[in-house]
């Protein structure tokens, strides 16, 4: 076991704990406090996988415009500082889809991460993950895809407006 | 790569992506013409949207006879089925705009934005379909999704079609994650994202490479089935049915699963040679899916959960068609999977279009009880609701006889004797509810305590639906013709 | 002229017919009565007069054609593939389906003219139209058509209109029971006729294997049917005897043979148009055109053939029996037909095909005339349709009464008319013939006898008619009392004398509104529905009516000399003879008999007894009173029963057959039935449980389900060794 993947699995731990976090803490503010962290670790991972251009976008698209505009969502509606604003009837599902849930980890996990671990080897061009790799090929091999990524945006806008304005 | 070792700029034949660019162009202008004009009439928008589709179905329709290729790198493809489908696409828009309108009006929701959405809907659906790039489909998918999403909660007050909203949104982005996961598994063992590549690194053969590709494409067949409402991942289609608007639903029912068939049947193409894994286990979930639909649907009480349901037992009809094809390519071809997609969305929109007349005064009854006394209303629409049921049931001279027919044909000469016959008992099932929708609106209406609601039948309605009713009757005359054409010959 | 044209022949009655259907009303309310009328009877009448011109063109084409080459197939596209079967809408163009198209729109043109005069004053003027159009063109279907599919169709559709025009008054209860009638009764033929096709399908391509047709897997069509038939079936006759039997069986219910004439008398209630064109001329000898059609596969069994002649005979000789008893013109005449289809029938059976579409075609001259002629009397009669009120009419419709008087001669079988020639190359066949024989016995030769003598008994039945009508002296119409029918408390008489053909207003105003209950019975009162009583004055029908008559007239007169004459029809049906019989089996004259001169002799048998009990007019044995009637006469009028029984059986044998199989049903079945219904429903139940409407639960079993695809994918791969080596 080398260093980079005692590396990553720490920073993988503290991903999937704060992940956790998000789902299982009952107050809405503590569960956005948690989404940071995890937005915050995850852009270490992308650092540590050379992409460095995904690692700060992902802290400045995610972590500082999205999450603030999360909290920004929740004060207003004034969700916070209650605690237990959800309140849930005693289940079993949440039992059942955990298991569920370590059932397809582990499947994924043994069937596919091991054997792969064992015997490929990562490959990466040199010049992987740099701003100007990334803009080029943005703009030419993936410019389809990008405009594409436009018109999802311009949808999500407008539902949001559709949804959300007052007058009917 | 040009000199400076950098990709160079992709070659493009503006004429493949044409019809995708152009519907989501013309929703655009549309939205433009609503921001511009916020209170007056849709009119103009809708006008807007209907040319901009004809105009669109024109580029596609143009394209037939033209060779097959790729452009944009690869990410947009021209073949046969993919025009048919996208052509289905836009008229299955077209016919939805048709008697949006009216329903939107008496339903008080008449929101110009549903135009534009309603358009990059189809938008997306269509380059879903017209690519072999598991990227441009998962983002057309994503288009789809997010604009259906919209469109089922826009009801606003209703609290259930907000409902209808947040489940599909909630179930849609679970089924989208586990389709990305499987386009990243893909990614990782072909090291791209284009469809071709799932062939070529199986070949390979390299085990945990194999492990990967298969689980990838697990993955992305579950988020397919999502799509498609294959059982067991299924159960958000009768409550999104029934919650969202009316004509919401009928695009749903129809463009939806055209899309999702069509991105289906591009995996599972490209994964050919894995079909010895995936065969078995699409097999039984056709058997399920066909089953559990119409079972269901025979307890159901309210006209949009149970054609939800019978759109669930459709998506089983049309898996085995696209097993039967995949199971011996030689003998079967697609053609009957296309017939039925054609006779599908033309019937379930019809119908649609007729409960869409339930609607009155800002409400809207879509129970079996509500439809009472529609004869006496709008005989014509209830007369044009019997044929759409009777094509569903599968009664010849309609398209979904033919359909149906063809399909178990196809069954038959592929080896698939089992699909075949729990077909033709599921047909014999659903005659059962099929019939029910009809009964119900010939039975007089029943107490005057509560009275049944209608609308008037606008001018869109009744082309919509008598566009639906020619098809639907006409397709049977021209079986031989239609089935020459789809088979490109 | 190319044989493309054959297309506009079917296209322009349907044309007709869409223009009937909806410009109709439009016109006749944007004209006005009159000249709406006036243009929608031609809109009706050009059709079929232009698709005759182009028939007869073709026809010209096709005769200068040398024999052997007599035969085009014109394919529109496919209708229908399948993987052992296609079914493209095709026509054939030979001598037989010409011959048929010519008669259609020939006398469907004349008796379309003489019914702008007849109708006139319906307000349902362009819905008959509408409804005759649509006939002509689907009898043009069913004759061009070149595969039984097709054939089925037009069928179907001639018996669709049949039904829809026998109701055409429908508002009068009988008139819709008489339809429902026919429509019944031909469904017994229509299934023999599907089981038929069903069979020979299979049969054919059933041994599709060791056929040499190239592959051609068209199994309805006849340019494949019939050479294969030959050859699978000539040393099979059992199944060769199954499936024209069951042929038959279809062409006995198109074609009214015994047992299933019984709806064509109830058929009159139609307006005698109807009666003209579709149950005398055309619909009614689909059935001998069906035989002459598939004539390979009665070829090929001759217990087939005996039967078909028998039937036929037995069919001549008891319509003809039938017919002594009626009263009602028009009614004599629905017998007469029947009587003849037996006629057509004993040449077919006997292997005198050509024989058959012989008397087709000189019969729909004559009868057509004929009943033409008893509508125009009828017209002018008030509508009454009793013989018992007529009498010596030949002073007041002078046109009328001789050229019906050539009709009757016609089918009376006088030497030089059409009808002479035709009846005499059957009962040729049939007494020559040695070829339909069940057992050894001759049974086509014994039809014919039979058939000699239902000669002498048509000539005596039509003199009657002929004579009560039109001579005698009497006019038996003054005898009842004037405004008899103002009385409606004196129901015996009114019944017995206003036997009319039941059409006016609907006064219950179940479907008409109250303007329109009003309009239609100030026509009532100003038009020309009063009833027949002392009173009235016979008229002379419009030229619209009488000269369809004279056109007929002339060609009952000379048509069957023009045609017998040198063997043209003969040679222009079957030039080189029959498929399979050698000229030895079937030929036209028996050695033995002299039958010409039987023939003629029965023949003016009949008239001269006729005459002699006729003469004076309506027999005192005849006349109102019942009781009188010798107990032969009160027989026949019932059928001898035969109608009643049926019914009867139909009725209330069905009746307890159902109520028994209800039992069974209601036992077993619907328990069954249930069971399954409940399971079902049971199921449902169970995974409608699963649908808690719950997101949570629903992702859940997405999970699950993706859990077990994975899950079976991990099973499958480790199973056949794909994540070990490959």
């Amino acid at each position: 076991m080398d260093t980079n993947l005692i590396v990553f699995l720490a920073m993988a731990l503290v991903a999937a704990v704060a992940a956790v976090g998000v789902v299982a803490m009952n107050n809405p503010v503590r569960s956005a406090l948690c989404l940071v962290v995890n937005f915050f670790v995850l852009a270490f991972v992308y650092f540590s996988l050379r992409a460095e251009l995904m690692g700060i976008s992902q802290i400045l698209v995610y972590t500082g415009a999205i999450m603030v505009l999360f909290l920004f969502v929740i004060m207003l509606l004034n969700l916070g500082g209650r605690g237990g604003t959800l309140e849930e009837r005693p289940d079993v599902k949440p039992g059942i889809g955990v298991g569920l849930g370590i059932a397809l980890f582990a499947l994924i996990a043994f069937q596919v991460l091991f054997p792969l671990q064992a015997s490929a080897t990562p490959r990466a061009p040199d010049d992987y993950g740099l701003p100007q790799t990334v803009g080029r090929n943005l703009f030419t091999t993936y410019v389809l895809p990008f405009e594409l990524a436009s018109v999802l945006l311009l949808v999500g806008i407008v539902g949001a407006i559709l949804l959300a304005k007052r007058k009917m | 790569m040009t000199p400076n070792g950098y990709p160079a700029p992709p070659s493009i034949d503006w004429l493949m992506t044409m019809p995708a660019l152009l519907v989501a162009g013309v929703g655009i202008v549309a939205l433009m013409v609503e921001m511009f004009w916020p209170r007056r009439s849709n009119s103009a928008i809708i006008f807007l949207s209907l040319i901009g589709l004809a105009v669109a179905g024109y580029f596609t329709a143009i394209q037939f006879g033209m060779p097959d290729g790729e452009t944009f790198a690869r990410m947009i493809v021209r073949d046969r089925l993919g025009l048919v489908l996208q052509l289905l696409l836009i008229g299955i828009a077209f016919i939805s705009i048709l008697f949006s309108e009216g329903y939107l009006r008496e339903k008080r929701i008449p929101f110009g934005e549903f135009y534009p959405l309603l358009l990059w809907a189809t938008s997306g659906g269509m380059v879903m379909i017209a690519t072999k790039s598991l990227l441009i489909q998962f983002i057309g998918l994503e288009i789809l999704s997010i604009a259906l999403y919209v469109m089922a909660g826009m009801s606003r007050n209703e609290a259930k079609s907000e409902e209808s909203a947040i489940k599909y949104f909630l179930l849609g982005a679970f089924a989208s994650s586990f389709f990305l996961y499987g386009i990243a598994f893909v990614y990782g063992a072909t090291g791209g994202l284009h469809l071709d590549l799932i062939a070529e690194a199986w070949k390979a053969d390299d085990p945990s490479m194999r492990n990967l590709l298969l689980f990838g494409f697990g993955l992305i067949l579950i988020g397919l089935s999502f799509k498609s409402a294959f059982v067991p991942f299924h159960q958000w289609t009768p409550d999104v049915y029934q919650g969202a608007p009316t004509n919401v639903t009928a695009f749903m029912a129809a463009g939806s699963k055209v899309a999702a068939i069509g991105a289906l049947f591009r995996v599972l193409e490209a994964s050919g040679v894995m079909q010895e894994f995936w065969m078995p286990a699409l097999f039984w979930i056709a058997i399920f899916t066909m089953t559990l639909g119409n079972l269901v649907a025979c307890t159901q009480r309210d006209v949009k959960r149970t054609l939800g349901y019978s759109s669930i037992a459709n998506a089983g009809y049309l898996l085995v068609a696209l097993l039967a094809h995949f199971k011996s390519p030689d003998k079967v071809g697609l053609q009957a999977t296309i017939f039925y997609l054609v006779a599908y969305s033309l019937m379930t929109l019809g119908a649609f279009a007729v409960v869409s007349l339930a609607a009155k005064g800002g409400k809207e009854g879509t129970r079996f009880h509500d439809l009472a006394g529609l004869y006496r209303r709008a005989p014509v629409a209830a007369g044009l609701l019997v044929v759409f049921v009777a094509s569903l049931i599968g009664i010849p001279p309609t398209a979904g006889f033919f359909g149906k027919y063809f399909i178990f044909l196809d069954a038959l000469q592929a080896d698939l004797a089992p699909l075949a016959i729990v077909l033709a008992v599921n047909s014999a099932i659903s005659i059962y509810y099929y019939l029910g929708i009809v009964r119900a609106a010939f039975v007089a209406e029943d107490s005057p305590v509560r009275p049944a609601m209608s609308g008037p039948v606008t001018f869109g309605n009744s082309l919509a639906t008598a566009i639906c009713a020619v098809g639907v009757l006409g397709i049977s005359f021209v079986t031989a013709p239609v089935f020459e054409f789809l088979a490109g010959r | 002229m190319g044989y493309g044209a054959i297309w506009l022949v079917i296209g322009l009655p349907l044309l007709g017919f869409l223009v009937q259907a909806l410009l109709g009303k439009f016109v006749i309310d944007r004209l006005g009565a009159k000249r709406g009328k006036w243009t929608m009877g031609l809109l009706a009448v050009a059709p079929i007069a232009i698709a005759f011109a182009i028939g007869a063109m073709l026809t010209a084409n096709l005769a200068s054609l040398p024999a052997d080459q007599r035969h085009f197939v014109l394919t529109l596209y496919i209708w229908i593939t399948l993987q052992s079967l296609s079914i493209p809408f095709e026509v054939v163009i030979d001598p037989l389906s010409l011959t048929m198209v010519l008669i259609i729109t020939g006398i469907g043109a004349l008796i379309h003219l003489y019914a702008t005069g007849y109708m006139a004053e319906d307000k349902d003027y362009p819905r008959f139209f509408c409804y005759l159009n649509l006939f002509i063109a689907c009898m043009l279907v069913l004759v061009l058509g070149n595969n039984l599919a097709l054939l089925f169709i037009g069928w179907e559709g001639v018996g669709l209109c049949s039904y829809l025009l026998i109701g055409f008054w429908y508002k009068d209860l009988a008139n819709a029971k008489a339809a429902n009638k026919a429509f019944i009764v031909n469904r017994i033929g229509d299934w023999g006729l599907t089981l038929g096709m069903f069979m020979l399908v299979c049969v054919l391509a059933g041994a599709s294997g060791s056929l040499t047709n190239g592959g051609d897997n068209r199994w309805l069509s006849y340019d494949v049917i019939l050479p294969n038939a030959i050859a699978l079936l000539k040393d099979n006759p059992g199944i060769a005897t199954a499936i024209a039997l069951l042929i038959f069986v279809g062409a006995c219910g198109k074609s009214a043979q015994f047992p299933l004439y019984l709806w064509l008398p109830d058929a009159m209630a139609g307006p005698t148009p109807v009666s003209a064109l579709i149950h005398a001329a055309t619909m009614v000898t689909a059935g001998v055109f069906l035989l002459n059609r598939l004539h390979v596969l009665f070829e090929l069994s001759p217990v087939a053939s005996a039967i078909v002649a028998c039937v036929g005979a037995f069919t001549a000789l008891f319509a003809a029996l039938v017919a002594f008893g009626q009263t009602d013109i028009k009614k004599v005449l629905a017998y007469s037909t029947v009587s003849q289809l037996g006629f057509m029938f004993i040449a077919c059976g006997a292997g005198g095909y050509w024989a058959g579409m012989f008397h087709v075609t000189t019969h729909a001259f004559f009868k057509a005339l004929l009943f033409l002629g008893s509508g125009a009397v009828i017209y002018a009669m008030a509508h009454n349709q009793d013989l018992r009120n007529y009498g010596n009419l030949k002073k007041y419709l002078p046109i009328t009464c001789w050229t019906m008087f050539i009709g009757f001669l016609a089918i009376a079988g006088i030497p030089g008319l059409s009808g002479f020639f035709s009846k005499e190359a059957i009962l040729g066949h049939a007494l020559a013939g040695t070829f339909a024989e069940w057992d050894g016995i001759r049974l086509g030769y014994v039809a014919g006898w039979v058939g000699l003598f239902v000669a002498a008994l048509t000539a005596m039945y039509m003199t009657r008619m002929t004579w009560l009508t039109f001579f005698g002296g009497k006019e038996q119409w003054r005898s009842i009392p004037a405004a008899a029918h103002d009385h409606h408390d004196d129901h015996s008489h009114h019944a017995q004398h206003a036997e009319h053909e039941g059409h006016g207003p609907d006064v219950h105003g179940f479907f008409y509104t109250e303007e329109e209950i009003t309009r239609n019975r100030d026509m009532e009162d100003h038009g020309h529905h009063h009833e027949l009583d002392a009173s009235h004055t016979p008229k002379e029908v419009p030229p619209s009516m009488w000269i369809p008559l004279v056109a007929l007239a002339v060609l009952s007169l000379g048509g069957g000399f023009l045609l017998y004459n040198g063997g043209l029809f003969e040679k222009w049906l079957y030039p080189t003879g029959l498929a399979l019989l050698p000229p030895g089996q079937v030929q036209a004259h028996p050695h033995d008999i002299p039958l010409v001169g039987l023939s003629i002799g029965a023949a003016l048998l009949g008239l001269l007894a006729g005459y002699a009990v006729y003469r004076k007019g309506l027999p005192g044995k005849e006349g109102w009173d019942m009781a009188k009637w010798n107990p032969f006469r009160r027989e026949a009028l019932v059928q001898f029963g035969y109608d009643h029984a049926m019914v009867e059986a139909a009725d209330e044998g069905g009746g307890a057959l159902a109520r028994g199989l209800w039992r069974f049903d209601s036992g077993v079945i619907d328990g069954i039935v249930n069971a399954v219904g409940g399971l079902t429903k049971g199921l449902g139940d169970l995974f409608r449980m699963l649908q808690t409407g719950y997101v949570r639960a629903y992702a859940l079993l997405m999970l699950l389900g993706g859990i077990g695809l994975l899950g079976w994918f991990l099973y499958a791969m480790n199973r056949v060794g794909a994540g070990g080596h490959g």
